[in-house]
């Protein structure tokens, strides 16, 4: 109640009259008037009322044939008072109030945890498109609609929330693990030829060879078979067959190589050009105008942070390189020699387990370029496990 | 919803005193002040008129049906419409 006092501000005044102040009190009673701490004194009562209402006490004083005496003036409107002629500070306090409600309504930063192999820059272009981005507005904000879409966007999520405080959202996720490979260890297996070859080495832990050492072999011919016949005690048993079997096989590889490769190459010097970002809008901080034709993007974006939280400001530093397209000639050995080493990388991917025996290359030159065609004599494991049903076919 | 009911007095009259030790006085249903010293506080109350008589009375808050008296508060006294209040002594209800 006092603080409300202070807040509406009192006066307190004396009721001078030869006949006491009775009449007065029950003249402001009637006129709706609050009084409180009404204390009689030598001089006459006193008594406080709130400020704004002691205007109102001239009617009471009239009837009553009494005179008042303000003796103290208190509370904030009267601490405040010697503002009134500088009205630039409450237009900035109702500005203020304006801004901080109106910036309230939009998003100020998005924050994203838990990612490892989604890229962050995915969730958050997912995001953008649902609206929430650095400056777009909070209306018709549903965290369990993001959530249903992020997790139908991104298959590999395996939880995910999102929270918004204020002007901030919180983006928390939890990715699958991957599920570790189940080894079977029931059923019958069987080892099957994956590549045409000649056998030129076996070593068979269990099963029955069915081809030998230099038999011819096609894909998907049976090598190895699970079943084993015992002779001594006349019984048959099936077993997980196991081995290697190496084939001598052929592979071709082949690699086109023009002579003539386009390529960029700077055409002047570069442009360095800054802008900030503030709320997605970006306001530039050079005046330098990019280069004419065709230019090369570079660059980085840094966020603002404060207190190790990120703020809705980015600073983006933009090199522009101009570029000009030109084409370098090269000649037959140049080609040739390129090719080759593009052939050396491509038997590492292509063939990544096979031994080369013998290979033997073939150049055919038209007016584009050259054609390299290398023949691969390998040695290699061609045996596979294949699970076979219960009925002997292949599962 | 059933609210507790009122007593059927109170209801009726609308006037209503509490006594908060002999220190506060809470009136409601005041009809205005007959006379107001330090040691005399005389009210109009429904019919009737009620003093307090004591030390150092104040009127704590004054609105336009009741009123609090705060003070020392040595003696009550109500008369009914046509009675009299009992004389106070010489010095003005004032207690030695």
């Amino acid at each position: 109640m006092k603080l409300m006092r202070w807040l509406m501000g009192w006066v307190r005044f004396r009721i001078v009259s030869p006949h006491g102040g009775e009449i007065f009190l029950n003249c402001c009673t009637r006129a709706g008037i609050h009084l409180w701490q009404v204390r009689p004194g030598k001089k006459g009562m006193t008594a406080c009322v709130r400020a704004g209402q002691y205007r109102v006490l001239r009617k009471p004083a009239r009837q009553a044939h009494v005179r008042l005496r303000v003796q103290r003036r208190c509370g904030l409107p009267l601490k405040i008072a010697h503002l009134r002629g500088r009205p630039g500070l409450a237009a900035g306090a109702a500005l203020f109030c304006v801004v901080l409600l109106g910036l309230g309504q939009f998003f100020w930063t998005v924050e994203i945890s838990g990612c490892k192999s989604i890229p962050e820059k995915d969730i958050r272009s997912a995001l953008q498109q649902q609206g929430i981005a650095p400056g777009c507005a909070k209306r018709g904000f549903s965290a369990r609609a993001v959530q249903t879409r992020l997790m139908e966007k991104f298959p590999n999520i395996s939880w995910v929330s999102v929270n918004d405080h204020g002007g901030d959202v919180y983006v928390q996720l939890t990715e699958k693990d991957e599920q570790p490979p189940v080894t079977d260890q029931r059923g019958w297996y069987q080892l099957q030829a994956v590549q045409s070859g000649v056998v030129v080495e076996m070593h068979i832990h269990a099963g029955t060879a069915k081809v030998q050492v230099g038999d011819g072999v096609s894909p998907g011919q049976l090598l190895v078979s699970p079943v084993v016949e015992n002779k001594d005690e006349k019984f048959m048993a099936l077993y997980h067959a196991a081995g290697t079997v190496i084939a001598q096989t052929s592979h071709t590889l082949t690699v086109q190589m023009p002579f003539a490769i386009q390529h960029w190459e700077p055409a002047g010097p570069s442009v360095e050009r800054r802008a900030l970002s503030v709320f997605g809008v970006q306001l530039p901080l050079s005046m330098q105008l990019p280069p004419k034709g065709k230019v090369q993007r570079s660059g980085e974006r840094t966020a603002v942070h404060l207190c190790g939280k990120e703020l809705p400001l980015t600073v983006t530093r933009e090199v522009l390189t101009p570029v000009r397209q030109t084409v370098e000639k090269r000649t037959r050995r140049q080609a040739e020699a390129e090719a080759v080493k593009m052939l050396a990388v491509k038997e590492k991917t292509d063939l990544p387990g096979a031994k080369v025996v013998q290979h033997r290359d073939t150049v055919k030159e038209d007016k584009t370029g050259i054609t390299v065609i290398r023949k691969l004599t390998c040695r290699e494991n061609i045996a596979k496990e294949v699970k076979i049903a219960a009925d002997g076919s292949p599962a | 919803m059933r609210l507790p009911e009122k007593p059927s007095l109170l209801v009726q009259s609308g006037e209503k005193l509490e006594l908060a030790g002999n220190r506060e006085a809470t009136v409601d249903g005041c009809g205005g002040v007959l006379e107001y010293t330090q040691n005399v506080v005389c009210i109009r109350y429904g019919h009737g008129v009620l003093r307090f008589v004591g030390r150092g009375l104040t009127l704590h808050s004054l609105e336009q049906h009741s009123l609090i008296v705060s003070g020392y508060i040595t003696e009550i006294a109500y008369a009914a419409c046509g009675e009299l209040l009992t004389p106070l002594p010489e010095n003005g209800g004032e207690q030695p």
